[in-house]
């Protein structure tokens, strides 16, 4: 049991130090900065009271085969939303790991809008893990999301994981505590600013920032950086009718670049995101 | 599998069902708190400023008839404010209602918005009817009980070595009848076997016969700038930088507080005419002490208030002490107020410490004179001399307004070595402790349509080695603050201190002084949503190095706080902090003031993180609710040794009603 929890400690470090835990190509694309964007339906990892903003299905599909060469590393992540008449229902799932060593993830999920200005957003964490031979342990965790316009451009919001302090373990070391906290700003429609300070528990405070610029209806470029680890990202979009192809890159200080990849689907509206959303939420 | 189902189940039930309506809580803004309290230095304090604030709810400040002294005394309005409130009511007429401050376009919204609960309009109270600003009803009462429990199991270990169980209890009522008051609050603290260890009353009655106040059992009495007998916390340097250098005395005051200090048990009495108050006092109680193997001397005067083990129940009113003094006034043409007070002290045993300039002996007489002076109406000056009958210590300030927007103050202290004062407490680095320091303190405060930039710098030296530290040292501090309010519903406050201080070391041989550098960076924004919710973003980074020490640390904190009336007469908070310090003296440090009258601070270091859920229900029109969860995790030291990681995990209960 012993050699177990040793194993389980080694891949919690490396998945942190990947920090796979907020995924979509466009968020890896800007760092991770995008807590008080969070305006597609992978923000159900980061901050699930974003997709209150979209009043449209959306299903998003995010596969990492072999991230800086490592098969064992491969992560395969999808989430759906769907809207409601006062926020949206969602539910993600994650896998991660090869044949050895498992982790599996379900997020149901529901979010609350508020005047259109105003979001809230919980999701349930069920963590299960499984290292061949020696078993397997499920956790269940909630996160907790806000994101607020402060005005018609200018965001902010933050988001809580793990609450319940849940852990795979009898003693009291638990899943990542994750508070992260941000503000986005939109420069001009289209081009939008975001900072984010993220704190683990267990880790140094790690500041992102990144950037999202529709260069047209059909194109978007973006970039960012974060400290802790040292991370430069970059990363384009291409929206074709409902689909929306992502792709993104970033360097880690030890193993290099990776590149990324991720499409989303968005049912029933055409165009540009921003856009669609300043339009629902009457946002002049 | 383990889930932590507490604080989860009180989110989920802060969170649910959002439909939002106007804000009932009556407690003070966390800004007005932060401004009025300094820094916490211990991983625990509760700030006695709150009862304070308490008072000053009770007793609103009559805008119509106050003077500039007056004026200073309500938190937040400082000279310029208070000239200009003044220049409004002498060119308009008295003010029909504490909303007219909201027309005054010099004085922000934000501030007049804090002030609103301390002030009054009692003299046309005719002209328009508002019960929170006009003078008080027939009868008011005021009850409130609140107990707080520690839920975590390993601390019964530490408690079973105490004589009582582990709930901290407080009570505390106030009747006011016309112009009688009567006061209650009885107390007890965790491991402490009575209900009522700590019980203090009053009554009190005002504008009766020829006397202004009578106090018949506990009270306060501060005179002067509080070099003989002040509060501790009065001149405190906090974020609002004009807190040292504002005249504070309250003379008499009620006691209702569970502060078991500084408090007299006695009689006192005010009277006014129009140029002349003179005001008396006599206290006679019995204090904590701790003495030497022979109990004829005391060695020290205890003020935790704490009587858990058999040794603190033992240093349990263990001297007696008799205080009285007398003070009188005069007041020249509003500009000039001079006093005069005597004070003589006694007890039962006599002080013995063989360390020089240390209290000796068990009779204390002190005189002393202060002053205020506007010789313009921009220029106010205030002090204080103190005389012990040894030396003198003296205290002086001095307030600028160059213009509406800009405020100068500075401010000389000098506390020499030989004086004592046992029961003063003023503007000086050691807690407010009135011996052995000069200081210089300078800043002001510039208002522009860009936010207001406040400044202060200190200069301080404690020129003998006492029992402190055993050579001479000195140092500097200096803030900088900036606060804005963007769009009406966003605030924000960043602050940069710097502090430079003697550090002193002590070798095997010798004792050398070393450098201690700190660097703190604090921001804090706040947005308001529909009138409703609050939302709250705390980042600090702290820095500190002692070059003599190797040592070079950092700290930083993250916290976010969210509060929401969901219907009118529910108010739920809950605020998520994250912390990682390499050490105690890199520590970052929060302020909790859910509870109404209770706001504690907390220094955090280690590495961790710190929950709070609050739920405050109105039951019925005057009674309220509250709880409060809070919980600190530090998931490294419950690895080490689980008591040591236990600093808090509590939950308070406070039921609070009252009516005019």
């Amino acid at each position: 049991m012993r050699v177990f929890f040793l194993i389980l400690l080694v891949f919690t470090f490396i998945s942190d130090s990947y920090a796979q835990m907020d995924p979509g190509a466009r968020q890896i694309a800007m760092s991770g900065s995008d807590v008080a964007l969070s305006d597609d339906v992978f923000s159900i990892f980061n901050n699930p009271a974003g997709l209150a903003q979209l009043n449209w299905r959306e299903l998003g599909l995010y596969y990492s085969p072999a991230p800086f060469g490592f098969k064992e590393l491969a992560n395969e992540y999808m989430a759906y939303t769907e809207p409601l008449s006062f926020g949206s229902a969602s539910l993600g799932v994650m896998s991660y790991g090869y044949d050895l060593y498992r982790e599996v993830k379900i997020l149901p999920c529901l979010s609350m809008r508020f005047f259109n200005k105003f979001f809230v957003g919980f999701t349930i964490t069920i963590h299960h893990i499984s290292i061949m031979g020696y078993g397997s342990k499920t956790a269940y965790y909630l996160n907790a999301g806000c994101l607020y316009y402060i005005t018609n451009d200018l965001r902010s919001g933050f988001s809580i994981t793990n609450i319940n302090r849940a852990t795979f373990t009898t003693n009291q070391d638990p899943i990542p505590i994750i508070l992260k906290t941000g503000f986005s700003y939109n420069i001009i429609n289209n081009f939008s600013l975001n900072t984010a300070l993220e704190k683990d528990i267990k880790f140094n405070l790690s500041f992102m920032s990144g950037i999202n610029y529709d260069i047209t209806e059909n194109f978007s470029l973006r970039i960012g950086f974060a400290n802790e680890p040292s991370k430069f990202s970059g990363g384009i979009g291409i929206n074709i009718s409902s689909f929306n192809f992502d792709y993104a890159f970033f360097t880690h200080p030890d193993l290099g670049v990776t590149h990324q990849a991720g499409i989303t689907i968005s049912f029933s509206v055409e165009g540009n995101r921003t856009t669609n959303i300043r339009d629902f939420l009457k946002l002049k | 599998m383990i889930i932590a189902i507490k604080p989860a189940c009180l989110l989920i039930l802060i969170m649910y069902g959002i439909p939002f309506a106007q804000t009932i809580d009556t407690s003070f803004s966390d800004q007005l708190v932060e401004d009025i309290i300094p820094e916490p230095g211990i991983d625990y304090q509760e700030f006695n400023e709150i009862d304070d604030l308490d008072i000053l709810l009770n007793n609103p400040v009559n805008i119509n008839t106050a003077d500039i002294n007056a004026l200073q005394k309500i938190p937040g309005l400082d000279l310029n404010y208070s000239l200009i409130i003044i220049q409004h009511r002498d060119k308009y007429g008295q003010y029909f209602s504490p909303y007219e401050l909201y027309s005054i376009k010099e004085i922000p919204k934000s501030i007049v918005k804090n002030i609103l609960p301390f002030i009054s309009i009692a003299d046309i109270r005719n002209m328009r009817r508002d019960d929170r600003f006009t003078n008080p009803s027939v009868l008011k009462l005021n009850f409130r009980t609140r107990s707080t429990y520690n839920l975590h199991d390993n601390v019964d270990t530490i408690y079973n070595k105490y004589q009582g169980s582990k709930i901290k209890l407080y009570n505390r009522l106030s009747l006011i009848y016309n112009s009688v008051e009567f006061g209650l609050a009885t107390g007890k603290d965790p491991g402490e076997k009575s209900y009522f260890d700590f019980w203090s009353s009053y009554l009190m009655f005002k504008k009766t016969g020829p006397f202004d106040h009578i106090i018949l059992g506990d009270f306060r009495y501060e005179s002067g700038l509080g070099l003989i007998l002040g509060e501790t916390s009065g001149y405190s340097k906090t974020m609002d930088a004009s807190n040292p250098v504002k005249k504070k005395e309250r003379l008499i005051q009620p006691f209702n507080s569970s502060n078991e200090n500084g408090y007299y048990r006695g009689a006192a009495f005010s009277l006014k005419n129009n140029k002349f108050q003179m005001s008396a006092f006599y206290s006679n109680q019995f204090k904590d002490a701790s003495t030497d193997s022979t109990s004829k001397y005391i060695t020290n005067l205890i003020t935790s208030g704490y009587h858990r083990t058999l040794s603190e129940i033992n240093n349990k009113n263990r001297v007696h002490e008799i205080i009285w003094g007398i003070r009188t006034e005069y007041s020249y043409n509003k500009n000039f107020n001079a006093s005069l007070l005597f004070c003589r002290s006694y007890f039962s045993k006599p002080f013995y410490s063989n360390i020089p300039y240390s209290v000796n002996g068990n009779r204390f007489n002190d005189l002393s004179s202060s002053y205020d002076y506007q010789p313009v109406s921009t220029i106010y000056m205030n002090g204080e001399f103190a005389y012990d009958f040894n030396s003198i210590a003296s205290l002086n300030s001095l307030q600028i307004s160059l213009n509406k927007d800009f405020l100068f103050f500075s401010s000389i202290r000098s506390y020499p070595r030989n004086f004592i004062s046992l029961s003063g407490h003023s503007l000086a680095e050691q807690n407010g402790k009135v011996h052995n320091e000069t200081g210089f303190y300078n800043g002001f405060k510039l208002t522009t349509g860009y936010g207001t930039l406040i400044v202060y710098y200190d200069q301080f030296k404690f020129p003998f080695g006492l029992s402190r530290s055993s050579v001479s040292n000195s140092g500097e501090e200096f803030l900088l603050r900036y606060s804005n309010y963007f769009s009406n519903n966003t605030n924000i406050n960043i602050s940069y201190k710097y502090e430079n201080k003697d550090y002193i070391l002590n070798d095997t041989e010798q004792v050398y002084i070393g450098r201690r550098l700190r660097n703190d960076l604090r921001l804090i924004t706040r947005v308001s949503l529909f009138g409703s919710i609050d939302i709250k973003t705390i980042i600090e980074y702290n820095s500190i190095r002692i070059m003599q020490d190797h040592l070079n640390d950092q700290g930083i904190l993250l916290s976010n706080s969210f509060s929401i009336c969901p219907i009118d007469y529910i108010k739920v908070s809950c605020s998520f902090s994250l912390f990682k310090t390499a050490s105690f003296y890199s520590s970052v440090y929060e302020y909790d003031e859910y509870i109404s009258g209770l706001v504690t601070g907390r220094v955090l270091y280690g590495e961790g993180l710190k929950l709070n859920l609050y739920l405050r229900y109105q039951v019925f029109h005057n009674v309220y609710i509250s709880a409060q969860y809070s919980e600190m995790f530090k998931p490294k030291e419950i690895l080490v040794n689980p008591l040591n990681s236990i600093i808090t995990n509590n939950i308070i209960f406070q039921l609070e009603t009252g009516f005019n």
